[in-house]
């Protein structure tokens, strides 16, 4: 067992997964009795949660161990792993494919083409391969690495056992039926395929009804103008674009949320997902990427392009209590699963 | 539709008793808004940045205006929900000069700063064409120059 075992991160933000998921594991790692610090570049590290990341430039001259890599993007995090002389792990979160992109932001896609490229010589030089869903493993095993292990992505339910905004659930909770997304404004996301079966449910089933879309405007601001501009042109009503929020207020838009969809095209796990069922929350997504494996055998996953059939499962969820109950009990199965997980001596075994 | 739920399968059952019901779903308005060709969603298919600002600017220049005609009320059901559809309306009718008032000039500047948009774009383009035409001629004369010099 390592006495150190530090993590580098392409970015480090407050409401990424990625970054949720290396303060948990850090936690952890100093409850094992291991020192162990974050390093993230200071440019893509978010102010709030800044003091709890040291500048990746000071990985190279402090003291090494074992690091944990990880990886969804080219930075110069990917240099820094690739010059560390010591244990190194590489943990893999997917990369998004660059045809999402490539017209909404070429620089980005650009990065994402470099980033596929560079997967291979990354994967390779880690003396372990962890990947957060079998979806993940897969792409890296058709690659040709073979010593990919399953680490599904650590998470405790009880990280989002957060007290409510109380002014957001007072603009939230207004008895509006509210359908919730929670994610980047990322083309990858397919935000456009809710907005287009919220519009046919607004207007045919239930016309007092919101659509709640939470999750940062900035990582891909032409895509976000399209979301905007299609809003506009649908005419709908009640689209309520929050932007990133705390903590507090993303508890409070889960808990007056009637239905969860997420209609995601690419995901390799897909947090939120996980969170939903946290707040009973009946979970809808796409049968795409991980998201399967995150949801288990609970919740509802559908297959089709067709905005209007995507409307009348959101009703049928929404209605028919039956079937709703069956749902919630299967998500309640599934958070049962996952609060058994012992993350501690998980750890502690892939570390020794 | 393809649905699992719960981890099973029932894409024969409920699947087809959606795909069924959504083929009932009707709203001439809205399906023509909707439509999957539509200037807005073919932003998806552009294949550059250069692209999409030539088709978003055009989808601003369309959509600059602020629409003062009144748009459908969802009246909640109710006594109470009656009386605020009520309400709501008779400030429509009282409020809507003032309301047709700030639309038109809200229209006005709109309009400017579209036309402004558009202008900038054109202008743009025109000079990016002409300092290609320019870079053409001029690698044109290196050759022939180099060409003499050999």
């Amino acid at each position: 067992m390592p006495a150190r075992v530090d993590q580098l991160l392409a970015g480090f933000a407050d409401g990424d997964a990625i970054s949720q998921e290396a303060r948990i594991l850090q936690q952890t790692l100093h409850g094992l009795g291991l020192e162990s610090d974050i390093y993230a570049p200071v440019k893509t590290t978010t102010p709030a949660i800044a003091h709890l990341a040291r500048p990746i430039s000071e990985y190279l001259t402090t003291k090494r161990d074992s690091v944990i890599f990880h990886y969804s993007i080219a930075s110069e995090a990917s240099q820094c792993f690739l010059k560390s002389d010591c244990k190194r792990i590489v943990r893999y979160h997917n990369i998004t494919p660059e045809h999402f992109m490539r017209g909404f932001d070429d620089a980005v896609a650009d990065q994402l083409h470099d980033s596929r490229d560079q997967l291979f010589s990354i994967a390779s030089q880690g003396n372990e391969v962890w990947a957060d869903s079998e979806f993940n493993a897969d792409e890296l095993r058709d690659l040709s690495i073979k010593k990919v292990k399953v680490v599904p992505l650590f998470f405790h339910p009880s990280a989002i056992d957060i007290k409510p905004d109380s002014h957001m659930l007072q603009k939230l909770g207004n008895g509006l039926t509210n359908i919730l997304f929670v994610g980047r404004m990322a083309p990858n996301k397919n935000v456009e395929a809710l907005m287009l079966a919220f519009g046919w449910y607004q207007k045919t089933m239930n016309t007092q009804s919101r659509l709640v879309l939470v999750g940062s405007e900035w990582s891909c601001p032409r895509y976000f103008a399209m979301l905007r501009s299609l809003a506009k042109t649908l005419e709908l009503s009640n689209v309520s674009f929050e932007g990133f929020v705390n903590d507090a207020a993303l508890a409070a838009c889960y808990e007056t949320a009637a239905l969860f969809v997420c209609p995601s095209l690419h995901e390799g796990y897909c947090l939120p997902l996980i969170e939903a069922m946290c707040h009973n929350v009946p979970v809808v997504a796409r049968r795409n990427g991980g998201m399967p494996e995150a949801i288990g055998k609970s919740g509802i996953l559908f297959d089709g392009d067709d905005p209007k059939e995507l409307a009348v499962l959101m009703d049928v969820m929404i209605r028919d209590s039956k079937q709703r109950e069956a749902v919630l009990n299967a998500q309640e199965n599934r958070l049962a699963e996952l609060h058994a997980r012992d993350i501690p001596t998980e750890c502690r075994n892939l570390l020794s | 539709m393809k649905i699992w739920i719960n981890g099973n399968d029932e894409s024969e059952s409920l699947g087809q008793d959606l795909t069924k019901k959504a083929t009932t779903l009707e709203n001439e308005a809205y399906a023509s808004r909707a439509q999957d060709d539509s200037e807005i969603l073919s932003l998806r298919n552009v294949e550059s940045n250069a692209e999409y600002l030539d088709r978003y600017v055009k989808v601003v220049r369309k959509r600059q205006g602020v629409n003062p005609a009144l748009y459908s009320q969802p009246r909640p059901p109710g006594l109470k929900g009656t009386i605020s559809y009520m309400i709501r309306m008779f400030l429509w009718r009282i409020l809507r000069y003032q309301h047709f008032w700030i639309a038109f000039h809200q229209n006005d500047i709109n309009a400017m700063h579209a036309e402004v948009l558009d202008f900038e774009h054109q202008e743009h383009n025109r000079q990016i064409s002409e300092l290609e035409g320019r870079i053409k001629q001029l690698e044109a004369q290196i050759n022939t120059l180099q060409e003499r010099a050999h």
